[in-house]
């Protein structure tokens, strides 16, 4: 059975630093898709998922409470993708021409979008759900709320997230007939 | 079953945690109700599209290009450690630490780190050495040294020069070119902070600070007792043998002190703050230095900018203050708390500051209707350290950003923190908070408004983000009736 984060970041203070290894396994998926929704870019996403785990290692030791590694790493990727965006400004307003995507990093954008949209506890729950391969027993456990709890958070993310999904369509539909 | 009770169990069964007879039922009601096998078949969909956008990332390796990086960094924080401090035994400290530059102003600081925790007890001269040794310091009355502190957590400190004429007055000559003169000897200190690249200083009076004697370290060292110095044995440093002594580490200071033999005098001394993670390494040694007193003196020299920092550090009552009171007392903008329908009460303190122990804080009470006690500190010492306070709070450690723009952080010492501020609180009023209701939750995080006043929030119970973020948006400017 996979170890609890807590276990990881005890083992890695511990001296044993290549624990960290389980924990970038566990979230790398999940931090992907979260920071390609804010950056809007999949390579530029990845980019900052490499430095928001460099980041968490070196910051493991001031993480107060070990139980919450999984929201205070997502705090650091919001944080690393607010700075990217702001490099991208700054080099949009020096006439460097953005980077194109390629054909193949296109993934499902408006989906990731409104994930990004979510209250940040119904997001932390779909992506554990679907981008970590959580169980909602192991997302109970691991956010140490009742299983009643989670699948009613999931059910209220569920209908956010539709909602956001028919806005997004709305708009382009109206955008389309223009 | 009616089409309500079904909504609110379709996730449920579609992850297949609806145990058998409610599965039934609500297979049943979806073969009946177009309207709800519309709803389930939506959220299937949902489910489906978030799997096979999920397939996508689940690909995504990143491990090895994260442990490169990782390593890379290591090694260049292990040679930054390794060229400041080749011998230095904690190095593993200073990879976890944040190196951040601290500026001038907060560099005076030191004396009173340093000066906090003196020993007691006498010499008893029973080890000749170590008696040899004190009697030969005791031959000097000044001495210069280079001082260097290193930190767990916070801005690092700039190396210095430091020379110290007596107890009350000294020169740093900070490696930035900087130059402090620190004079305690009247009953207001004062400090001159000088750049001469700049051609800027700022003249601080510390009105009620002094006299002032600086316990420093070579005063600590000599009062060691003798036998609770133990030998450590020699050492080669630049070809010359230095004999080393330990004083057993207590909970606050671990000395550790390498002499020359032949002049008797201390070459090297490292002082770890046991329980504030800083150790404190000084070396290059000259006693009896040869310095003009004018390099003493805290008349700012001609040509300069001078910016004057007036802090009155004369004794503080504790008594209940209005608004209006904190706007006229502060140098900066002073805020309070707006109408927020779970306020129960709120009470505005005065007090000296309870981590200077000196000096005013002005503190704004607030009981809400959940029995939490909120606390939100105010004072001119944020105002002056605006900068050096901002290093000490981690850009890592923002947890929320409102949308007007304040912005909150975590503070490093959080809990204890809250501690110290609900403490005093406690003592200066008992009715808005009593010090046995004191709660494990308890936290401290630091606001910084758009305008860039610096305030601290501390609470004895948790608060949810939304919550904090609706009791920050509240905050309103102080303003003249």
């Amino acid at each position: 059975m996979a170890e609890s984060d807590q276990y990881y970041i005890d083992q890695c203070l511990n001296g044993r630093p290549d624990e960290f290894r389980h924990l970038v396994r566990r979230y790398q998926a999940v931090l992907s898709a979260y920071l390609t929704a804010r950056l809007n870019s999949r390579t530029a996403a990845e980019e900052a998922a490499q430095e928001t785990f460099v980041r968490a290692y070196f910051g493991l030791s001031e993480l107060k409470k070990r139980r919450s590694f999984y929201s205070w790493l997502l705090g650091i990727a919001h944080r690393v993708a607010k700075e990217q965006l702001r490099d991208q400004k700054r080099l949009a307003q020096a006439d460097c021409p953005p980077k194109q995507e390629s054909e193949e990093e296109k993934v499902d954008l408006d989906l990731e979008k409104a994930i990004a949209r979510l209250p940040d506890s119904y997001r932390q729950i779909i992506l554990l759900r679907f981008y970590a391969g959580r169980s909602c027993s192991q997302i109970a456990a691991q956010l140490d709320m009742p299983l009643g709890t989670v699948t009613k958070q999931l059910s209220r993310a569920y209908a956010k997230l539709r909602q956001f999904l028919s806005d997004e369509k709305r708009c382009k539909d109206e955008l389309h007939r223009l | 079953m009616n089409c309500t009770d079904c909504k609110e169990k379709l996730v449920q069964y579609l992850e297949g945690l609806m145990p058998e007879p409610q599965r039934q039922t609500i297979e049943e009601h979806l073969k009946d109700c177009h309207l709800c096998r519309a709803e389930f078949k939506e959220l299937k969909d949902l489910s489906q599209r978030l799997t096979s956008d999920s397939r996508a990332f689940r690909q995504t390796n990143l491990e090895d290009e994260v442990f490169n990086r990782i390593m890379r960094l290591q090694n260049e924080k292990l040679k930054q450690a390794d060229a400041l401090n080749r011998q230095f035994r904690i190095w593993r400290k200073i990879m976890k630490s944040k190196i951040t530059k601290l500026t001038a102003a907060a560099v005076i600081l030191i004396a009173v780190l340093i000066g906090i925790h003196h020993f007691g007890g006498s010499i008893d001269g029973t080890s000749v050495a170590w008696a040899d040794v004190v009697k030969q310091i005791n031959n000097y009355t000044k001495y210069k040294c280079r001082q260097r502190v290193v930190r767990e957590q916070g801005p690092e400190y700039p190396t210095m020069d430091v020379y110290h004429l007596n107890l009350s007055q000294r020169r740093q000559e900070v490696e930035n070119g900087d130059i402090h003169i620190i004079d305690m000897r009247g009953k207001d200190a004062i400090t001159v902070e000088l750049k001469p690249s700049e051609m800027k200083a700022t003249l601080t009076k510390l009105i009620g600070f002094g006299p002032r004697k600086d316990p420093h370290i070579i005063e600590m060292v000599k009062r060691f007792e003798q036998e609770s110095t133990e030998r450590l044995g020699t050492k080669e440093v630049d070809g010359k043998i230095l004999q080393g002594f330990r004083h057993v580490p207590n909970e606050y200071n671990d000395f550790t002190v390498w002499v020359d033999p032949q002049t008797k005098l201390p070459v090297e001394i490292e002082l770890i703050h046991t329980n504030s993670g800083q150790t404190i390494l000084m070396d290059e040694f000259e006693f009896d230095f040869e310095l003009d007193a004018s390099a003493f003196s805290t008349k700012v020299p001609d040509g300069y900018e001078i910016k004057t920092i007036i802090r009155d550090y004369r004794p503080v009552e504790s008594k209940e203050i209005t608004a209006e009171d904190i706007r006229s007392e502060l140098n900066h903008t002073a805020y309070t708390v707006g109408k927020l329908p779970w306020i129960k009460k709120l009470v505005i303190m005065q007090v000296v500051s309870p981590l200077m122990r000196v000096g005013k804080v002005y503190l704004t009470g607030i009981v809400s209707n959940d029995d939490n006690n909120i606390i939100i500190d105010q004072s001119n010492t944020h105002s002056d350290y605006k900068e050096a306070m901002m290093e000490w709070i981690l850009k890592e450690q923002l947890v929320l950003e409102t949308p007007s723009g304040a912005k909150l952080y975590t503070h490093p010492k959080s809990s204890e923190y809250a501690r110290i501020f609900l403490e005093s609180f406690a003592k200066a009023n008992s009715e808005f908070f009593d010090m046995k209701n004191l709660s494990e939750e308890r936290f401290t995080r630091m606001i910084v408004m758009p305008d860039g006043t610096i305030m601290g929030l501390s609470a004895n119970k948790q608060m949810s983000n939304e919550k904090l973020q609706e009791f920050v948006e509240s905050l309103i400017e102080i303003k003249a009736d």
